[in-house]
């Protein structure tokens, strides 16, 4: 298999509208997987020792208000998952009004609920401009990694 | 009291074995899973399961406050830690007390205890278990030095150099001859520095091709402790153990009798609770303490197939309700037990699988046919355990089961496996713990040099 081959392969992968390139010639075996720029596979998550990320609070920590933001997203850029699990509230006390509501514009740094863990009070914040489109989480519930709390659309 | 519900906080075939006994006793599980894992056998079994996190296990099946949120959210009353992973980590039994759920395993002080080196060897001494010989604490100044090179002229090379504070083989040296001992105490102090921030060092006499020989504990955490003979792990390679079985064919009743005469008094003065496994190594009609396992350990089903018992549910009892469906002191075996570790060699889908049968054959295993196994995790997918009148019959239905054995779409041991079983070296049972390594490496050339 000769280089520039290859490389010409690559190139024409990486104009394709395509994410995944699977070549094989005998015994040579290439795969060409593409992530989309606004979809990463792998959760971001800024700030520091959120629970999430293994540091667990000293018992009795009461609320950190530690950030814990994330750019989890799926199926094309539309949705924000939970990091961790945890506790879904939408609002900062049961008598305030929520973060968020399906319409709301949010900037980058924005609050957009609290996932208590731990007695751990933690901030999920956007971590890209968008609109709500909605709120698929419940005040109470029990959210799992990976699940989708807000479909949105990037702005 | 026994929950209502159980987490099992792992996964793979230890996560499928826990949630079966639960089922047997009438607990409902919880199972946890990362990403990588969404379709597992464990999940599927459970009546409920919770996603805690990414493929590697340090993000989803290591993280702490995920699992104990999972545990909460699914009114567990318990935990069950499963073997590696968190299973005897104290941190994590502590977190797991705290919030008022029941730990499947000792107390977190117990685990603490038994996970330092030095001090689980001086409580083994105190029972009047033989250790390895060596010398305390080496200093590596120049009088220390030559005080250590005494010692080890004194203990006999080969002595190996370890890390008081150490773990996965650093800050461990070989030494073979005297000239190369005071270089080796300077490295193996640094490494052992740099790592543990500890570069406290000692030497041990090193023993080249013993045994490893076990025996397995359960005890109900008020004083009664049960041994369910022992287990022979010697076919090993690269310190992994590959077959097991129960009865060693290397410890006489006498010197299973001298085993369990320190074991008992050890588990007994530590309130143990729940299973557990005391390692040896065994040369030339000697035994020496090596380390305890304060879990369940992978190769438990052997002892529970001569020992006619599930220690899984002897553990949760123990650990929930004080007691144990057993009497004190060595449990009456019957049989001999062989079990084959399979481990996937590729991840990959599993697009076939066949499971062997018939009189004492069974099959632990987070294989199904169209499962996936993940290149993320150990390489174990099965445990093949046979169960015969003798080891002659063991071993007859090992290589039967084995013959049975069609697992296609990854790659395994399994053809291996069945080549150690029908060596006449293994059939004979004298052997040591660098064997194995050692015929393979010589397989290798042969097959090189034909």
């Amino acid at each position: 298999m000769n280089e520039a081959f290859i490389v010409t392969l690559i190139e024409k992968f990486g104009a394709a509208g395509i994410t995944e390139l699977e070549f094989n010639e005998g015994n040579f075996h290439l795969v060409l997987r593409k992530t989309a720029s606004h979809a990463p596979a792998q959760p971001h998550r800024s700030g520091t020792a959120a629970p999430a990320a293994g540091g667990l609070p000293e018992s009795g920590a009461e609320s950190g208000a530690l950030a814990v933001s994330t750019g989890v997203t799926s199926a094309g850029n539309n949705s924000i998952t939970s990091p961790i699990v945890g506790t879904f509230y939408p609002a900062p006390s049961p008598d305030a009004p929520p973060f968020v509501r399906p319409g709301s514009l949010v900037k980058t740094g924005d609050t957009l609920c609290i996932l208590e863990a731990m007695k751990m009070m933690n901030h999920l914040e956007a971590e890209f401009d968008c609109e709500i489109s909605a709120v698929k989480a419940a005040s109470g519930d029990l959210v799992e990694y990976g699940q989708v709390l807000f479909e949105v659309k990037p702005l | 009291m026994i929950p209502k519900r159980l987490l099992v906080a792992n996964r793979g075939e230890i996560a499928v074995r826990v949630i079966r006994t639960c089922r047997d006793m009438g607990i409902e599980t919880a199972a946890v899973y990362s990403t990588a894992d969404r379709d597992s056998l464990h999940v599927r079994l459970a009546d409920v399961s919770v996603c805690v996190g990414a493929p590697p296990a340090a993000q989803s099946y290591l993280n702490r406050a995920n699992l104990i949120m999972a545990a909460l959210h699914t009114d567990c009353g318990a935990v069950h830690p499963g073997v590696g992973f968190l299973s005897e980590n104290a941190d994590f039994a502590r977190l797991v007390r705290d919030q008022g759920l029941q730990f499947i395993g000792p107390d977190p002080e117990t685990l603490e205890l038994l996970g330092d080196k030095v001090k689980a060897r001086e409580v083994a001494q105190k029972y009047g278990l033989p250790v390895t010989p060596g010398t305390g604490p080496v200093s590596a100044g120049a009088e220390g030095l030559a005080a250590a090179e005494e010692a080890a002229v004194k203990l006999g090379f080969p002595v190996i150099i370890k890390a008081a504070s150490g773990g996965g083989g650093k800050g461990m040296r070989i030494v073979r001859a005297a000239r190369e001992l005071a270089e080796n105490i300077n490295i193996a102090s640094r490494e052992a520095e740099s790592n543990f921030a500890d570069g406290t060092v000692f030497i041990e006499k090193y023993l080249e091709n013993p045994r490893h020989v076990e025996l397995q504990i359960l005890a109900d955490g008020s004083g009664n402790v049960s041994i369910l003979g022992e287990r022979d792990c010697t076919v090993q390679k690269n310190h992994q153990k590959l077959i097991e079985e129960s009865p060693s064919p290397a410890v006489s009743a006498k010197m299973r009798s001298a085993m369990a005469e320190g074991a008992l008094p050890l588990f007994r003065e530590l309130q143990y609770r729940g299973a557990g496994t005391i390692e040896f190594l065994v040369e030339g009609g000697e035994f020496y303490f090596m380390e305890v396992n304060a879990r369940v350990q992978v190769e438990h089903p052997v002892s529970e197939l001569v020992g006619g018992t599930d220690i899984i549910r002897q553990q949760i009892l123990a650990c929930t309700e004080g007691r144990m469906e057993l009497s004190g002191g060595e449990a009456p075996l019957s049989g001999w037990a062989l079990e084959c570790r399979i481990n996937a060699l590729s991840p990959g889908k599993v697009t076939r699988l066949e499971v062997p049968g018939g009189p004492g054959v069974r099959f632990d295993s987070c294989l199904y046919a169209g499962c996936s196994v993940p290149p993320h995790y150990d390489s174990m997918v099965a445990k093949l355990i046979v169960h015969g009148a003798d080891r002659d019959h063991a071993l007859a239905r090992m290589d039967r089961a084995l013959r049975e054995l069609v697992i296609e779409g990854i790659r395994t041991n399994a053809e291996r496996q069945r080549w150690i079983v029908n060596h006449p070296v293994f059939r004979c049972g004298v052997f040591g713990t660098s064997w194995y390594g050692d015929m393979e490496q010589e397989a290798r050339v042969r097959q090189h040099e034909t």
